[in-house]
């Protein structure tokens, strides 16, 4: 029962980063969203280990961490340059990847 | 090789005959490159004299008759293999083989160091020697080349080299359409070739040229009747092709239109009789089928006869000298279908040279002129070039068959053999030889003598020493060459027969039709005949045309019938009979009409139609699914949240 | 020690929704910050310690502070950050969330419950055994060796990628 529990937090906090990155149209904040999302789903990874006894998910979550540090690190510096050349963060200014 | 009762001699001579050409047009074309023409002919003439010397040491070492029945083989390397196919690429040696050798390459000297002063204010010449030397590989590969395969490698190259040598002044229109009016003239013929190739491989299994010989009739006669006539017809319309025979010679007087040295060394002396080298190489096989011979022996005198005929009212002098060339080489063919190669092949020889010597006398005659060719403008031009001249009538002399120039030899003996097929034939013959004097000598007198017709036949002037001297090595050749092989009362040389009956790698070759013995008497009285009668026209026409003006001149036909009569003939012969116009409409409307119908029907509307269709389509689809990118980040993860849901939804319908 | 989890799970999702619904950048990155610490916490309450550790290690400590650190680099104007998001997305943003809550716990909630071990484990009060840099490391450089590599060129790409963007746009500033 205290699985659950677990298991509920990791959810609502993954699916309050998709409505945030749904939904609010700064890129800084939709990065956010992004990085609660994958919280979330590192929550109930570690918690799905812990209840079935192995420790798979232990690596896993370390290498999700990596890569979301690597994302992280990507995003921010694609959002300074961004930001430097168009002086915006609004997502809906950006229309780049229409070819 | 299956002949095992054969002695096989092996030699590594013969690759460099080819191989010094090809270096000089690998020097001449892609290495130097040299600006100077002059220095360009002295690369290529180099490498045409080397190939000679290396020509005379093998034709002195095996001479022209192969004792017993051995066979000369440089066993080169093996072209390529395939299943049971194998093609050597092997040359040989034949005592034919080596006679052509020395025709191609001593003659083929000659023209290159007269094209080196022919061409000297040529910018850019190195082009052209490349191509003559490049010529001379080709035609060397057709000489020695052992198996079928390897002689049409050649039989192609001198296609493509006569291409290129006759567009070589591309920039004129009518040059390059005249090079690809023989290219395309000859692969029709070349698909005859082709066939004959694919059958005997079919059905003999081999392309060795002396397996085939060997095989022979007796293996051809078990397999079924038509395969034999048909590769043998097969060749020799290939040969009609090459050698220019009716139906196919419109090629040839077009050919004119390259540089002269490249008409006399390819349009007269080498190429195209290639066609009656290969004929007599396979000899034991044509000698056994009479019914091909006599297609030979007809189409041979009918365009003897029809050349001849054209000629007589050409004004080009190149144009006189290729229809002269036609009707010679209908002569040779004749001589092949009454079943007499050592004729047909000692014409081929004597004929090289003096039209070589002709064309490079015409040559020297335009060049002098400054690329006159119209002999209504000459005139009068003895005085001004007088070696020239006198080489001239040489030529004139042994093509006509002057007695004991080296025509008369080869002419009165392809006679003979047409007249132990028959009367007919031999009246026909007997009428384009005496048609050749009198063209030949309206030539030499409109171009020679009377009174100069132009400013430029009055300052012509006298060709280079470099020019002079081939004329003169083709004049001595063209008086004396003739006595090689000398009629049978005479008792002189039979070098032709020896040197082509020990060509077949000792396989018998049977007389395809009796022999009409003539008595000693008889032959000398036809022959004193024969010259009489042609010394009489070749005189009727010197008187007349040296009268020759170009305004109030009655021309002899004109003289004979009457001016109205005679104009319609005249007519049709300054227009070669219409041939090319026929073929015009029986070939190449229809063929363009029927092109211009496909490309309209199935290119345009089906396969363009077919892609503008497809792109048509996919533009417009992807125009509707371009509207979903809208290249809002969000958006895109608004499509994939759906895609997430639809997965949830599915994944629940799985579980639950 | 139930209570305390369930307070934690609270204050949790309360900054979670704090990161999504404050009108400042900054509260945002700072309610990020806390989430993760909470998470990281989360991980201690349950027992997992190392993967607690590391939470707390990267990303509070980290991938957060990154995100100030731009904050404040960029110098936003509270009306840049601030954009009006539109109502209907909004709406529709909230539907989509519901729908993905409801259907994975629904989905997943079940099994958990039916599983007679869930008491057991939880009960033994952190396993170090089970989550101990040791086991973690054995999988990484046995099982997950590829992955493993893989994420070493992907941080080393990432880098790269980072500081070659940088320089370009400061290139434009010149």
């Amino acid at each position: 029962m205290n699985t659950e529990i677990y298991i509920v937090t990791g959810v609502v906090l993954f699916v309050l980063g998709v409505i945030g990155f749904l939904s609010r149209r700064s890129a800084l904040i939709a990065l956010m969203s992004l990085e609660l999302m994958l919280n979330g789903t590192n929550l109930c990874l570690i918690s799905f280990s812990r209840f079935h006894g192995n420790s798979e998910g232990g690596s896993l979550f370390l290498l999700i961490v990596l890569v979301a540090a690597a994302e992280a690190a990507l995003a921010l510096s694609i959002l300074v340059s961004l930001y430097r050349t168009s002086g915006s963060v609004d997502l809906d200014d950006f229309r780049l990847l229409k070819g | 090789m299956e002949s095992t009762d054969v002695a096989i001699e092996t030699t590594q001579l013969l690759r460099w005959i080819i191989l010094f050409p090809l270096l000089g047009a690998i020097l001449n074309g892609i290495i130097l490159r040299l600006k100077s023409t002059k220095l360009a002919g002295i690369v290529a003439t180099a490498a045409s004299l080397a190939a000679f010397v290396a020509s005379f040491m093998a034709v002195t070492r095996w001479g022209f008759s192969l004792e017993g029945a051995s066979l000369v083989y440089d066993q080169w390397f093996m072209w390529f293999q395939s299943g049971k196919v194998s093609v050597p690429f092997w040359l040989e040696y034949t005592p034919i083989s080596g006679i052509m050798l020395l025709v191609v390459t001593g003659i083929g000297s000659l023209i290159h160091i007269y094209s080196i002063s022919y061409m000297e204010k040529e910018v850019g010449g190195y082009r052209f020697f490349t191509y003559l030397n490049l010529f001379l590989v080709a035609m060397l590969t057709l000489v020695l080349g052992s198996n079928l395969v390897t002689v049409f490698l050649g039989w192609e190259g001198v296609g493509l080299c006569s291409y290129l040598l006759i567009g070589y002044w591309f920039t004129k229109t009518e040059n390059a359409q005249a090079g690809m009016k023989a290219f395309i003239t000859n692969r029709i013929g070349d698909l005859g070739f082709l066939i004959s190739i694919f059958l005997f491989l079919a059905y003999a299994g081999t392309l060795q040229i002396q397996e085939l010989n060997h095989l022979g009739p007796q293996f051809f006669s078990a397999l079924p009747s038509w395969v034999l006539p048909a590769a043998l017809l097969g060749l020799f319309w290939a040969a009609t092709g090459k050698s220019a025979q009716f139906p196919l010679y419109v090629w040839l007087p077009d050919a004119m239109a390259g540089p002269t040295p490249v008409s006399a060394l390819i349009h007269a002396a080498t190429m195209v009789t290639s066609g009656i080298f290969v004929i007599v190489r396979v000899w034991p096989l044509f000698a056994s089928q009479p019914e091909v011979l006599n297609v030979v022996f007809w189409v041979g005198i009918f365009t003897a006869w029809l050349a001849a005929l054209i000629a007589l009212t050409q004004n080009d002098i190149k144009k006189v000298l290729a229809y002269s060339t036609v009707s010679q080489l209908g002569f040779m063919f004749t001589a092949l279908g009454a079943g007499a190669p050592e004729a047909a092949l000692f014409h081929v020889l004597t004929h090289a040279f003096f039209k070589a010597l002709l064309f490079l006398g015409s040559g020297s005659v335009i060049h002098g002129m400054h690329h006159e060719q119209d002999m209504r403008k000459m005139g009068g031009l003895a005085h001004h070039m007088k070696f020239t001249h006198w080489t001239f009538v040489i030529g004139t002399a042994a093509i006509i068959g002057f007695p004991f120039t080296s025509g008369f030899f080869s002419k009165d003996l392809i006679l003979a053999h047409a007249l132990s097929r028959g009367m007919v034939p031999y009246a026909l013959l007997l009428t384009a030889a005496l048609m050749t004097a009198f063209y030949m000598l309206r030539a030499y007198s409109m171009t020679f003598m009377g009174k100069p017709r132009s400013d430029a036949a009055d300052h012509a002037h006298e060709s280079s020493p470099l020019m002079l001297i081939p004329l003169g090595v083709l004049s001595i050749g063209s008086l004396f060459m003739g006595w090689i092989q000398t009629p049978h009362f005479m008792g002189g040389g039979h070098l032709m027969e020896t040197a082509v009956k020990s060509s077949w790698g000792g396989a018998e070759a049977m007389k395809p039709f009796a022999e009409h013995k003539i008595s000693v008497g008889g032959e000398i009285l036809m022959i004193l005949a024969v010259v009489a009668l042609i010394l009489g026209v070749a005189y009727y026409s010197f008187k007349v045309y040296r009268e020759f003006q170009s305004k109030k001149f009655i021309s002899p036909a004109e003289r004979a019938v009457g001016p109205t009569t005679a104009a319609p003939f005249i007519n049709a012969s300054q227009n070669k009979f219409f041939v090319d116009e026929a073929y015009d409409l029986i070939f190449v409307r229809p063929l363009r009409f029927l092109s211009g119908a496909f490309f309209r029907i199935v290119d345009e509307t089906g396969i363009n139609g077919l892609l503008h269709g497809m792109r048509k389509s996919l533009d417009f689809s992807s125009g509707i699914l371009s509207w979903a990118h809208t290249g809002n980040v969000q958006t895109y993860a608004w499509y994939l949240a759906a895609g997430a849901a639809i997965l949830l939804i599915f994944v629940g319908r799985v579980l639950l | 020690m139930q209570i305390l989890t369930y307070v934690l799970v609270a204050l949790s999702i309360m900054s979670g929704l704090g990161v999504i619904l404050s009108r400042s950048a900054v509260v945002s990155a700072m309610s990020l910050m806390v989430t993760m610490f909470l998470t990281g916490l989360l991980y201690f309450s349950q027992g997992s310690y190392f993967p607690a550790v590391v939470q707390i290690l990267i990303y509070a400590g980290a991938i957060s502070v990154l995100f100030i650190f731009i904050v404040m680099l960029l110098d936003l104007k509270p009306s840049r950050v601030l954009i009006p998001s539109r109502k209907i997305v909004v709406f529709f943003a909230v539907l989509a969330g519901l729908f993905f809550a409801f259907s994975l716990m629904f989905l997943i909630l079940p099994g958990v419950s039916r599983s007679s071990l869930v008491g057991e484990l939880m009960s033994s009060e952190g396993d170090v055994g089970l989550f101990n840099a040791k086991s973690i490391s054995l999988n990484l450089l046995t099982k997950y060796m590829l992955p493993f590599q893989a994420t070493t060129l992907l941080l080393l790409a990432a880098m790269m990628g980072a500081i070659l963007i940088g320089r370009a746009g400061r290139k434009k500033e010149d």
